[in-house]
């Protein structure tokens, strides 16, 4: 039973780091988007991401996954998965990204302007090095409702830890062993995540002087950060 | 035949009937003022008397409501008309800002920060800059302070950081934005050494606010003092200081000489 | 193949009907989780320095770093070989009141620890009683952001009834793919489901954010 649960945990995984690597692409280019000078931009944008916030992420992989196809796009179940679950977490993470780029203070962009640097440079050498300390925490609480969101997966035949926990479950083994060891293993992919971005923490907010407590007040979980907390 | 007037601007700074309204609120009321070349000039006046604003304007930071603002003879803004950005940067360039609240990038070292402009704006390579950058720190006493954070300076060593970076982009211009009123007192001496050293020692254009008015005695070749967006009264330091002829100005100086009426 | 009005006009009302199932799930896990969120904070808050605030914190961080569905799939599938059996929608309330009421703990938490310390000094400075304090100084300054916090909550357990329909609740997600399979046609009744989450997450998430926007100028 433990060996056919861990055998699944590499499709868990690459679900979950492709999901990321959509995630938050889309959350920078959306986040960006929002804070366009072009109205038809932010609108666009906007439109994303309400339908994405607002509709809920089952919906979305079953259209993905059944209704697509009807439109001549057939998407593998894996495709469909890392686009639904990367364009949520995108949506949710553009507004972390728009706040963190609205919470550097405007000094430092005046600064910027004052050195002649130009937009480009301003945002790559001065506000975004900046914007990335202050969103990673909840970068973090996001990156963790992805990997719990991928639990979905197992709906559209996807076999991953959850789908292996309900067959094991169905050819008879102890449903409370089944899920309990289900629930450790995302409980320590989850953990190794919160790690790592603990760890990017420190290391890209050195220039800090309460590097700790500071970063830990920040920690507040704050919904509308979450992709759904589920 | 008369002999028609020289091509050399005369002023390094002009403002003419320069307007600034946020909103409902009016800054500057047709401000006028010219600054020579070389020319050190002190800005005094109440806090939203409008002085800010004037520094904002010439470095392209804020847009004004009405009127011109020159540098070198060169438009920078001349509104109402079209929004001409590559003018304003043009000017910016030749300009360096020194924030009230010193603006330091907090994710790099003060050497950093001084090379900042001279790396991601002028293209210059990093050894250059950061070779440069060591001068100028050593100029302003810091040289030991080099791979410091922002975060673990003091606020006198933060402002010293920041008038090395403006001066890292060799402006021709200078602009003080009130540069010690955000310290502790025991802080203000060592950064108006430096603009002080500064001033005496180069042919930069500089511009201060500052509610010190000994330094700007000290300082300034000449003293205006603004007043409602306006400039009420312009003069060598002495007589402006110490003998004004408009009665805003000697009422502004008494609240500043005798803050606690009756001393 | 091409939107077909009259299918997707005769799949509304049973939608309908079962989106009352997804209403009344989310009213009732709401309830839950902002009744046990308030309890735990409390307890947290509270017994901060005693082995059972501990304990419970380290629950709370267990059940938000695993995934809702497999709460649901425990409750549901082990609750009934402990000889406790629970209905498909009572097993769903509870999993995904609890599920949330760990994030709603730390919305409250949140929520009391945004007042600034020095408003604690004043009070004490005031001689102020404790519980003036809380109930003069303290609450009425996070109350709304806590509310507005909660808010948001809620509409996320919304969508999240929808993982209900894997446990057999017949709720709207769970119908539309009944009626999908039912007449070998999916397109029209998934669609329509996306767009009920939609036609009530985006005016309330709009509502909310008035209600934040109002707030934030108290300030």
């Amino acid at each position: 039973m433990v060996e056919a649960l861990l055998s699944s945990v590499p499709v868990t995984v690459e679900v979950f780091v492709f999901g990321a690597l959509v995630c938050v692409a889309v959350a920078v280019l959306a986040g960006l988007g929002r804070l366009s000078q072009r109205w038809i931009v932010r609108t666009v944008v906007g439109c994303f991401i309400e339908v994405f916030r607002g509709s809920n992420v089952l919906v979305q992989l079953y259209i993905a996954y059944y209704v697509l196809p009807v439109w001549g796009v057939t998407l593998s179940p894996f495709q469909a998965s890392v686009a639904v679950l990367g364009l949520n977490c995108g949506a949710y993470g553009a507004e972390v990204v728009r706040g963190a780029i609205l919470a550097v203070p405007a000094g430092q962009r005046d600064a910027a302007a004052a050195l002649d640097f130009s937009g480009w440079q301003t945002l790559r050498r001065v506000v975004f090095p900046q914007a990335l300390v202050i969103m990673l925490p909840s970068l973090g609480t996001l990156l963790i409702d992805l990997l719990k969101g991928t639990a979905i997966v197992s709906l559209v035949t996807l076999v991953d830890v959850t789908f292996t926990a309900q067959q094991l479950r169905l050819t008879g083994e102890s449903t409370a062993a089944v899920y309990g060891l289900a629930l450790v293993v995302y409980f320590v992919l989850a953990s190794i995540v919160d790690v790592a971005v603990k760890y990017l923490e420190r290391r890209l907010g050195h220039y800090r002087v309460h590097d700790a407590t500071a970063l830990e007040g920040q920690r507040a979980i704050v919904p509308g950060r979450a992709v759904g907390g589920l | 035949m008369e002999p028609s007037t020289p091509a050399v601007p005369a002023y390094a700074i002009e403002f003419a009937g320069v307007a600034k309204r946020f909103g409902d609120v009016s800054v500057l009321n047709g401000l006028d003022l010219q600054v020579t070349p070389g020319e050190k000039v002190a800005i005094i006046g109440r806090s939203g008397s409008g002085k800010t604003t004037m520094l904002r304007l010439l470095m392209g930071l804020e847009r004004p409501t009405a009127g011109k603002v020159l540098l070198d003879g060169q438009v920078v803004w001349d509104e109402p008309g079209p929004l001409d950005m590559k003018r304003v940067r043009a000017a910016a360039k030749r300009m360096g800002f020194v924030f009230q609240l010193f603006n330091l990038f907090p994710h790099m070292t003060a050497i950093e920060n001084v090379a900042s402009g001279p790396m991601y704006a002028q293209g210059v390579d990093r050894r250059t800059a950061l070779e440069k950058a060591h001068g100028l720190l050593r100029q302003v006493g810091l040289e030991d302070k080099a791979q410091v954070y922002p975060a673990k300076l003091s606020g006198g060593q933060q402002q010293r950081v920041a008038i090395a970076r403006a001066l890292a982009t060799d402006p021709e211009v200078l602009l003080f934005d009130e540069p010690t009123s955000a310290l502790d007192p025991e802080l203000v001496g060592e950064v108006l050494g430096v603009i002080a050293d500064l001033a005496a020692n180069s042919e930069v254009t500089m511009l201060l606010v500052t509610h010190e008015m000994r330094f700007a005695r000290q300082v300034a070749d000449r003293v205006v003092f603004c007043d409602q967006g306006r400039i009420v009264e312009d003069g060598d330091p002495n007589t402006v200081l110490t003998n004004p002829s408009h009665e805003r100005t000697r009422a502004f100086l008494n609240t500043i000489l005798h803050p606690i009426p009756g001393t | 193949m091409t939107w077909d009005w009259d299918y997707a006009w005769d799949s509304v009302p049973p939608l309908l009907d079962a989106f009352k199932v997804t209403l009344q799930a989310t009213v009732l896990a709401s309830v839950l989780a902002l009744v046990l969120g308030f309890a735990l904070a409390l307890v947290q808050r509270v017994e901060a320095r005693f082995f059972v605030a501990r304990i419970v914190g380290a629950g709370a961080e267990f059940i938000r770093r695993t995934p809702g569905l497999i709460h649901l799939y425990f409750l549901f599938y082990v609750a009934p070989t402990l000889g406790l059996t629970l209905s498909a929608l009572t097993a769903g309330v509870i999993a995904l009141g609890v599920h949330f009421a760990t994030y709603t703990a730390e919305s409250y938490r949140a929520g009391i620890e945004a007042v600034p310390r020095g408003q604690w000094d004043a009070a004490a400075a005031l001689s102020i009683p404790r519980r003036e304090t809380w109930i003069k100084v303290i609450l009425p300054q996070a109350m709304p952001p806590i509310l507005a916090a909660q808010g948001t909550w809620v509409l996320i357990m919304f969508k999240g009834t929808a993982l209900l329909s894997t446990i057999t609740v017949v709720e709207v997600v769970s119908r539309s793919q009944q009626i999908g399979s039912d007449h070998l046609r999916y397109l029209e009744p998934t669609v329509l489901v996306g767009i009920f989450f939609l036609a009530v997450s985006y005016p309330a998430s709009v509502l909310l954010r008035m209600y934040e926007r109002r707030i934030a100028t108290y300030r």
